[in-house]
């Protein structure tokens, strides 16, 4: 069976509202009768059964829109694609998975490799990555890299020594 | 009374040093609350102590002009990059960026400033006239009064939620679930923290907006076509950005919206950054023309504006007549006055007028030089349009990851970031609206406190509600709203 788009969101918000009446559950509440009855976990309970209800109802208005699964299918458009090492990738699934990884990477470094470092690989990798094509070029990726480590430079010693913001100093500092 | 102000002009004008500092408050101030993930409350804090040394007159002027300053900033960055750089300017996101996009960048920035000024001179002049008659009215508000309030403010998300009225309404109620993290704020009671310490204070307004806002924004960007990404802004605008006919047709707007953020921001824990949600949703659903909000027009920041910069006046008004801070940057304030020997509340008028004529002047000249001050920079403002996004993007997070860093000086908000930004990005492209799931954030906190507060108080008394004629009007006018909004949507 086919669900247009809006049937599957309510599918998943009905899983994301089982998830979290599961844990509703199982949050130890106190304080029952000194506040009327509603404890710590009647509101998280509630928002979890009403979002299965709009979630439901959601559901039955997008199944009964038979429309859209044919507009969906008129709305697809050509998915420009880049080469890595001769295989052929979509581009956008490929740039949203690495801009997410290094995003990932900039969090983990942030306190271990300090401010200036992981700033400059994260600032430096997403130029690189972002660049244009047909504005890569040696001259481009030299600049990415050198206005990388100037803008992070620059900002940690704006933040500490004029704002007396702490940042993580990490191993160079 | 008008002796005493025209005293306090005096004493601000006569003192160019004051004018000086006032001015680097108000241009700090912009920059703070122009760069997403750096807040007024940080630039405040970073500059309280720098007050020690200053006249009461001076300190307690610079703090305020960062105030200012600092809610005007905002929308910058809302109209060029579609990112709130503070809370209270989500909602000129909505009609800014489309505006800009149209290549109409300066015309959208002229106008938000034009409404900002405006609000701010209404929530300033009410702050001086009848601030002691308005804090008589709010110290009557409980938490039934609060949760009526908050109640009348969700049914508002019905008009933010776009052609869809359930996905809305489902993207509000993931906001609420979102605000139940951490630590119950009635009993302390352990949620969804899964073991984590860090999630035990919940999840920061400041993270999840920035997150939903600015991060699922460059990860949209980053998995787009590059080459389309970047926009070249040519900056023309003729004076304030609208026509006098259209300053005319505005007036109505100006003046509610006004008021919304004056009554709003009064009310303790609210303010500023559901001021702008509420009055926006506000003019949309009275206009004559709901349709076209959304795609560019100047009504929409207006409304936004106007509220959030009228919300300042309206949270002094506590601040100075009860000594009851609503926010981050009043309870700084209250640390400022405290610090040069003040001590808010009803004697403070009588004990040191002077100073309090002194700092309404200082507030009302602030309000100009942040006018002057954003109309000079506009022009350098807009050429943010100009850098290729490859470079400007990744520099927004590194600046993002600045103001999360800084909140609890721990990595684990920059995480928090990531999270919201792939959840912005997944509830973007599946036509989930986000600006419900805010709202929802901001006003489920509050929601329960209130509601079991307001059990707590009415243990024997079922009908404890009922009795409560200030909570009964706003939630019969909730009522009102949520089936006339409904009927307007069915008619569409």
């Amino acid at each position: 069976m086919k669900f247009n788009r809006e049937a599957k969101v309510a599918i998943i918000f009905i899983a994301f509202a089982i998830f979290y009446l599961a844990l509703s559950s199982q949050i130890d509440s106190k304080n029952l009768y000194a506040s009327g009855g509603v404890s710590s976990k009647s509101l998280p309970l509630i928002y979890g059964i009403v979002m299965i209800i709009f979630s439901i109802a959601l559901f039955i208005t997008s199944m009964l829109k038979q429309k859209d699964l044919h507009s969906n299918d008129q709305d697809k458009k050509p998915v420009s694609t880049v080469y890595i090492f001769g295989h052929q990738i979509k581009r956008k699934p490929l740039y949203l998975a690495l801009s997410i990884i290094l995003f990932a990477f900039y969090a983990f470094t942030y306190t271990r490799l300090g401010f200036v470092l992981s700033g400059f690989i994260y600032l430096g990798c997403m130029i690189m990555l972002l660049t244009p094509t047909d504005k890569k070029s040696k001259k481009m990726l030299m600049f990415g890299w050198c206005f990388s480590f100037v803008f992070v430079l620059g900002l940690y010693l704006v933040f500490t020594k004029f704002l007396s913001m702490m940042l993580p100093r990490g191993i160079l500092f | 009374m008008l002796t005493m102000l025209l005293q306090g002009f005096g004493t601000v004008i006569g003192n160019p040093l004051i004018i000086l500092a006032m001015l680097g408050g108000v241009f700090v101030g912009i920059i703070f609350g122009s760069l997403p993930g750096l807040t007024t409350v940080a630039c405040l804090s970073m500059f309280l102590p720098v007050t020690y040394v200053m006249s009461h007159e001076m300190g307690l002027s610079l703090l305020t002009a960062i105030y200012i300053g600092g809610m005007s900033g905002g929308l910058v960055s809302a109209i060029l990059l579609n990112i709130p750089g503070t809370p209270s300017s989500i909602a000129t996101c909505f009609d800014g960026t489309p505006m800009a996009k149209k290549g109409q960048a300066g015309r959208a920035l002229g106008i938000g400033v034009f409404a900002s000024i405006i609000g701010n001179f209404i929530g300033v002049l009410a702050m001086i006239f009848i601030s002691a008659p308005l804090a008589a009215f709010t110290i009557k508000f409980g938490p039934w009064e609060n949760f009526g309030v908050t109640v009348f403010a969700l049914t508002l998300i019905s008009s933010l939620c776009g052609k869809n009225i359930l996905t809305g309404l489902l993207s509000a109620i993931a906001g609420m679930m979102f605000s139940t993290v951490g630590l119950d704020r009635i009993d302390s009671s352990v949620r969804f923290t899964f073991g984590m310490s860090e999630l035990t204070s919940g999840f920061g307004l400041l993270t999840v907006l920035v997150g939903m806002y600015a991060v699922s924004e460059v990860l949209r960007i980053a998995s787009a076509d590059p080459e389309k990404a970047t926009v070249n802004e040519e900056f023309k605008m003729k004076g304030i950005g609208l026509t006098l006919s259209e300053v005319i047709e505005q007036i109505p707007n100006l003046i509610r919206s006004s008021i919304i953020g004056l009554c709003i921001g009064i009310l303790p824990g609210i303010g500023g950054s559901t001021a702008n949600i509420i009055a926006y949703s506000v003019a949309k659903s009275s206009s004559k023309y709901p349709e076209k909000f959304g795609t560019g027009i100047p009504d929409g920041i207006i409304a936004s504006e106007s509220a959030n910069n009228a919300s300042i006046g309206g949270a002094m008004i506590p601040l100075l007549t009860l000594g009851i801070p609503g926010d981050g940057s009043t309870a700084l304030l209250l640390g400022g006055f405290m610090l040069h020997g003040m001590t808010p509340g009803p004697l403070l008028f009588q004990t040191n007028g002077p100073t309090v004529y002194a700092i309404f002047a200082s507030m009302i000249i602030s309000t100009i030089l942040m006018g002057l001050v954003m109309y000079f920079c506009m022009r350098w403002f807009v050429k943010i349009l100009k850098v290729p996004s490859f470079i400007l993007i990744p520099c927004i997070i590194v600046l993002c990851a600045i103001g999360a860093y800084t909140l609890n000086y721990r990595s684990f908000d920059i995480w928090a970031l990531l999270f919201f930004g792939i959840f912005g990005l997944i509830l973007s492209n599946v036509n989930v609206p986000i600006a419900p799931f805010i709202l929802g954030f901001i006003l489920g906190g509050d929601f329960e406190v209130n509601l079991r507060t307001g059990l707590q108080y009415a243990s024997s008394d079922r009908f404890m509600l009922l009795h409560r004629p200030i909570a009964m009007v706003f939630i019969i006018l909730a009522i009102f709203f949520f089936i006339y909004s409904f009927k307007k949507q069915r008619r569409q």
